[in-house]
């Protein structure tokens, strides 16, 4: 009887020892994966805060390429969102960042360009990585050659026959010009669709048609309009036509704002100088998208520049 | 007598273990403190890289700023056009959602120093229960169109946190 009661207070303690142990694992268990996602967390958190400071800086250096060495962490940038793991931070209505969808590796690049429309409005911010390729297609006009020479020589950039183009590993973005119908080079058919994507600017229409490619042929995802050149390069960096899309109409709602304040500043401007030749010049330039094409845009630039040039030569303040 | 010692042992290791969970108890409280002191200060650094960040936007902001491109200059007839839009009460939209989008809360006034003292406020938002108040002042000149002169202005800028 005895040693049967020993048996059990034996047994008793093994089972004593091995729910607690569980117990204690699992309490530790818990306690690192906390511990690991917190740390994650504090991590991106760190990042993007880094981020946003290197971007609001970026920003303001106009036509200076800055090469920025990152954490090695995937960085996922959409027009309204920049985000890190799981952990995302807003990108404000007056940030206009062009950007791949995917941002991978240790160095990252960013290159902003001013827009001006005739007035200054904001800038643009692009972000992309040595590992994507801009591939500008022979043969090149004198325009798209001036585009490609402006863009800063840290960018991985070429200007390239369709049939030289070969795999190098890289992820492509091929850029087409007016006339040239959007074809896979041979030497990437073989390449991930997901590698390959491509622009084709039309600057008779003011349009960009964005492709993506599949298996040996290019689908057009779309086509979207652009004014001035800092908007082709804002196509050309974007991982999407939705995001371009989505910048474009930041841009535009910029635009907007900016001319209510030069359409008042310039009724001011009609008002002190009333009694001059220079009141006739003072037309107000309210420049609204979405009610208008991007002709008639254009017409209302052409009209503001000229008013400008008179302004200046006869010596009365300018518009802007 | 064998049954009572296995109970006094039986007790011992849940008084060890007792004790081992109220030892962890404390260390997590103690943990957590630190961690919560740091986030404090992490909280307040990054208040005041956003008071900053602020500034730098408003500087830099087309809407404000001289058409020569001058750094920290701004144009008066813009900076009086501005404050008009914003503090209209029709464009409350744009108060409310674009700028406060960029501005968030705070406070943002242009004073014309020299030649003579004159004040514009450029955006203000501020909010109830503000804990904390960053204030930058930047010197800015201020070029007038019609006198085709420049003043001296300074910008300043008050950030609010809840």
């Amino acid at each position: 009887m005895k040693s049967k009661k020993g048996v059990i207070s034996i047994q008793f303690n093994w089972i004593f020892i091995l729910i607690a142990g569980v117990l204690i694992l699992l309490f530790f268990g818990s306690l690192v994966l906390k511990g690991k996602d917190a740390s994650d967390t504090s991590v991106a958190g760190t990042i993007l805060t880094n981020m946003q400071t290197i971007l609001t800086g970026a920003e303001v250096s106009v036509r200076t390429i800055n090469q920025i060495k990152i954490p090695d962490k995937e960085i996922k940038v959409s027009c309204d969102s920049i985000s890190v793991g799981k952990v995302p931070t807003p990108i404000t209505k007056n940030k206009i960042i062009f950007a791949p969808d995917i941002i991978k590796g240790r160095t990252l690049l960013t290159w902003a360009l001013d827009w001006n429309v005739p007035y200054h409005v904001t800038n643009f911010l692009y972000l992309t990585t040595p590992d994507i390729k801009y591939i500008f297609i022979e043969p090149l006009d004198d325009k798209a050659n001036e585009l490609f020479n402006l863009l800063p020589d840290e960018i991985n950039k070429k200007k390239e026959e369709i049939s030289n183009i070969k795999d190098t590993g890289n992820n492509f973005k091929l850029v087409f010009f007016d006339g040239l119908d959007p074809i896979v080079p041979p030497g990437l058919s073989s390449v991930p669709d997901k590698r390959v994507s491509a622009i084709s600017v039309n600057s008779g229409s003011n349009e960009i048609k964005f492709y993506n490619k599949r298996g040996n042929e290019f689908k057009s995802t779309g086509t979207a309009d652009y004014l001035g050149d800092p908007l082709v390069f804002g196509a050309m960096f974007s991982g999407s036509r939705e995001d371009y899309e989505c910048n474009l109409e930041k841009a535009f709602n910029k635009l907007k704002i900016v001319s209510m304040v030069y359409e008042e500043r310039t009724n001011t401007l009609r008002g002190l100088y009333s009694g001059t030749g220079c009141r006739s010049y003072y037309s107000a330039p309210i420049i609204d998208y979405s009610t208008t094409s991007i002709d008639e845009v254009k017409m209302v630039i052409s009209s503001i520049e000229t008013s400008n040039q008179y302004l200046q030569s006869s010596s009365c303040p300018t518009i802007y | 007598m064998k049954n009572k010692k296995s109970q006094i042992k039986m007790f011992e290791t849940i008084a060890v273990l007792l004790i081992f969970f109220v030892l962890i108890g404390f260390g997590l409280i103690f943990y957590g403190r630190i961690w919560g002191a740091t986030i404090q200060d992490t909280e307040g650094e990054n208040f005041e890289l956003k008071a900053i960040q602020t500034a730098q936007l408003v500087s830099f902001l087309p809407e404000l700023q001289c058409s020569s491109n001058n750094d920290d200059c701004f144009d008066i007839l813009k900076v009086e056009a501005l404050s008009k839009i914003i503090n209209n009460i029709q464009n409350k939209n744009l108060k409310n959602e674009y700028y406060y989008d960029i501005f968030g809360f705070s406070s943002i006034t242009i004073e014309q120093a020299y030649p003579s003292v004159v004040s514009w406020s450029i955006y203000n938002k501020t909010t109830e229960g503000t804990k904390a108040k960053s204030s930058i002042n930047i010197p800015v000149s201020l070029y007038d169109p019609n006198l085709r002169k420049y003043n001296f202005g300074i910008l300043t800028v008050d950030v609010y946190r809840k």
